[in-house]
C-alpha cells in the first residue's frame, strides 16, 4: 500500500467510531449475515461495548449475532425468521433469544425469509408495501397483524398478503474489501441482494478485510458503489467466529465454547466479560479466543478447506 | 437394478433412501439446517439424477464443496458452483412453478402435513418453548411442487395428530388459494411415510430394516394407512456407498453429520 491517496476521513473510521457516530440507542437494525457465514460478529461485539440499548432488530438468519446482543440487553425488539445453525455438535439453540422470548423479555415479531426479503424490496424500490403470493393457512397471519390480505385490485381472484416496507435505520455488513474511494467487493458469486437491502436502509456500515487505499475496483467488481456506503472500518477477520468465502472457516471450537457459556445468563455473562468487554478491540478477541489466522493465500482453497478441518 | 448392499450403516441408510426421493431433471432446494439433505442431494446427483439442478440457501446451483460443511450456510456450498442466484429469486422462481422439490421439516409434523416451527404453547406473546422459526417454509410448502422432510427422532412428540401452531399449513382447506404443490414425503429413522392426495392420508410407505411395525405405530402420533403389505426400505446400493465415500463425502463426515441432527 504504497499509494498515498487520502481517504475520506468522514467515512474510513475505526469500528469504534463507526458505530458511536451512526447507531444509537432505539435505532433500527438489519444485520446481514447467513447461518455461519460473513456475520458482522466484530460490529455486534462494538455495539456491545458501546452499550447501546433498546434496538429494534431485523434479523437475517444469523443467530449467533441476535443471541450474544440479546444476552448483553441491547434488544428491545426482534423481527425474525430462523435463528439457529447446524455444527458438528447438533442444532445450535439460541439459548438467550429463547429465553428473553419466553420469559417476555424480548418482543419478537415472526416473520419468513421471503417477506422480510420482499419488505426490503418494498423499502428499496421506494413503495409503502408489496404484495406476497397467497400463504394463507399459515399462524403467521394470526401474529402479524400487520401482514393483511388483499385481493389483486386488476379484477381477477387473486387474493395476495401485502407486508408493509422495511426501511430500517441502519444497515451493518461484514465484506472483503473497499478501495479508496469506498466502493466495497464482497467476494461471494452473486451479490445483488446485498444492493437492493442497501437501497431500503437509511445509512450503510461496513466493515471491510481490507481497505485497499491505492486502487479503485472494476465496476463490474463492485457490490456496493460508494455512494450508498456511509462508514467503512476495516477490521481483519471481521465476520470471525464465523466464516468468510475465501478467507477463514467457521470457529467450530469458539462457538461451541460460546454455546456452553451461553446455556445460562451468568455463564452467558462470564462470556460477556471475558471475551467482548475485556477485549479492547476485535483484534484482541481473535488473540483471546485463538481463532485461527486466514488461509495462506499463496495456496489454494481446497488445500485449506481440505485440511483445517 | 439394485445391487443392495450387505453391510451399511444407518447414516448411508437415510442419506440413501432420501436421495432416491429425487428424480433426474429436476430442481431441488436445501435451507437452513439441512446438511443430511445436502449429501443426499449431492448423492442423487451422483448417481441416477445427473441433471438435477441443485440450489443451496446461499443462491449458488450446483456447488462442489471441497468439504462437508456441516452447516448449509457453510461458505464451502459456494465452492465451484455453477451458477448463482440470490436467496430471495429461488422463491421467484417457485412462485412461477418453475421450482420441483424443496427439503423442509418441522419441530412438529401433522396428519395434514402442517409444520410448526414457531411455538409450544397456547399464548405466542408468552410461550412455552420459542422455536427456531419457519425460515421461508409458510409459503414455499405451497410454492414449491414436492416437500420432503427428514425427520429423526421419530416420536409421538415429533409426529403429531394437530400442530398447535401452523408456521407452514399443509393439506389443509384453510390454505386458500392455488398452490403448486405440498407435502409429499416424510423420512424418518424408522421408516418413510408418503401423502396419498386422493384419500388426504398418509401412507406408511417402507419401514427400515430392523424396524418393526409395533415400534412404528407406538411412536406415531398421527394416524397411517398400513398397506396390506408393509414393504422394507431398499438399503443402499454398493454403487451409492461407494460414491458417498468417494465422492460425495471423502472427509467421511456423514456419521458424524447424521448423528448431530438426530
Amino acid at each position: 500500500m504504497d499509494g498515498c491517496t487520502m481517504l475520506d476521513s468522514s467515512k474510513f473510521l475505526s469500528l469504534h467510531q463507526l458505530v458511536r457516530k451512526h447507531i444509537s440507542h432505539g435505532s433500527h437494525v438489519y444485520l446481514e449475515g447467513l447461518l455461519v457465514n460473513r456475520l458482522p460478529m466484530a460490529a455486534v461485539h462494538e455495539i456491545i461495548r458501546a452499550q447501546l440499548r433498546e434496538l429494534r432488530v431485523v434479523s437475517a438468519p444469523n443467530g449467533l449475532a441476535i443471541d450474544q446482543l440479546v444476552g448483553a440487553g441491547a434488544v428491545a425488539e426482534l423481527e425474525f425468521y430462523f435463528l439457529g445453525f447446524m455444527t458438528r455438535n447438533g442444532f445450535a439453540t439460541m439459548r438467550r433469544f429463547r429465553e428473553a422470548t419466553e420469559t417476555g423479555a424480548l418482543r419478537v415479531k415472526e416473520s419468513m425469509g421471503y417477506a422480510i426479503c420482499m419488505a426490503l424490496r418494498a423499502g428499496a424500490f421506494g413503495i409503502p408495501f408489496i404484495p406476497l403470493p397467497d400463504f394463507r393457512g399459515s399462524d403467521l397471519l394470526s401474529v402479524r397483524q400487520d401482514y393483511q390480505v388483499m385481493q389483486s385490485p386488476y379484477g381477477s381472484q387473486d387474493t395476495v398478503i401485502t407486508v408493509p416496507a422495511l426501511r430500517p435505520d441502519v444497515l451493518m455488513l461484514h465484506a472483503h474489501s473497499a478501495d479508496a474511494k469506498g466502493n466495497i467487493i464482497l467476494d461471494e458469486p452473486w451479490t445483488n441482494f446485498t444492493l437492493t437491502t442497501a437501497q431500503a436502509c437509511q445509512k450503510v456500515l461496513v466493515t471491510v478485510e481490507k481497505v485497499v487505499d491505492n486502487e479503485v475496483f472494476e465496476p463490474q467488481t463492485i457490490t456496493l458503489p460508494h455512494f450508498l456506503v456511509d462508514a467503512i472500518a476495516q477490521v481483519p477477520y471481521g465476520a470471525a467466529p464465523t466464516a468468510l468465502n475465501h478467507r477463514y472457516e467457521v470457529s467450530t471450537s469458539h462457538i461451541q465454547l460460546y454455546q456452553k457459556h451461553a446455556q445460562t445468563q451468568e455463564g452467558f455473562d462470564e462470556y460477556l466479560q471475558d471475551y467482548i468487554q475485556s477485549c479492547s478491540d476485535h483484534s484482541s478477541f481473535i488473540d483471546k479466543a485463538g481463532i485461527p489466522p486466514p488461509w495462506n493465500e499463496t495456496k489454494s482453497s481446497s488445500e485449506q478447506g481440505g485440511s483445517s478441518k | 437394478m439394485i445391487n443392495p448392499a450387505k453391510d451399511y450403516s444407518f447414516d448411508e441408510l437415510i442419506i440413501s433412501t432420501l436421495a432416491r426421493q429425487l428424480e433426474d431433471e429436476t430442481r431441488v432446494f436445501t435451507g437452513v439446517a439441512s446438511p443430511v439433505q445436502m449429501l443426499a442431494t449431492l448423492l442423487a446427483q451422483a448417481t441416477h439424477a445427473p441433471n438435477l439442478l441443485y440450489f443451496t440457501i446461499l443462491g449458488t446451483i450446483n456447488p462442489k464443496p471441497h468439504v462437508t460443511p456441516f452447516s448449509t450456510g457453510d461458505p464451502h456450498l459456494f465452492d465451484n458452483c455453477e451458477n448463482a442466484i440470490t436467496f430471495p429469486e429461488i422463491f421467484d422462481l417457485a412462485n412461477n412453478g418453475r421450482m420441483d422439490v424443496a427439503f423442509l421439516g418441522g419441530v412438529q409434523i401433522d396428519q395434514f402435513g402442517n409444520l410448526n416451527m414457531s411455538i409450544i404453547g397456547d399464548d405466542p406473546e408468552h410461550p412455552k418453548v420459542r422455536l427456531p422459526g419457519g425460515a421461508g417454509g409458510p409459503l414455499m410448502i405451497r410454492s414449491f411442487r414436492r416437500i420432503i422432510s427428514w425427520r429423526p427422532n421419530h416420536s409421538q412428540r415429533s409426529l403429531v395428530k394437530q400442530v398447535p401452531f401452523i408456521t407452514s399449513p399443509g393439506w389443509i382447506p384453510a390454505a386458500k388459494g392455488p398452490r403448486h404443490g405440498g407435502p409429499d414425503v416424510i423420512v424418518t429413522d424408522l421408516c418413510v411415510f408418503q401423502f396419498n392426495r386422493s384419500t388426504n392420508r398418509i401412507n406408511l410407505k417402507s419401514i427400515h430394516p430392523g424396524t418393526e411395525l409395533r415400534q412404528i405405530k407406538e411412536q406415531t402420533g398421527f394416524p397411517f394407512a398400513i398397506p396390506a403389505k408393509v414393504v422394507t426400505t431398499e438399503p443402499p446400493s454398493k454403487k451409492e456407498i461407494e460414491v458417498l465415500a468417494t465422492k460425495v463425502d471423502p472427509y467421511d463426515k456423514r456419521k458424524s453429520l447424521l448423528k448431530a441432527t438426530s
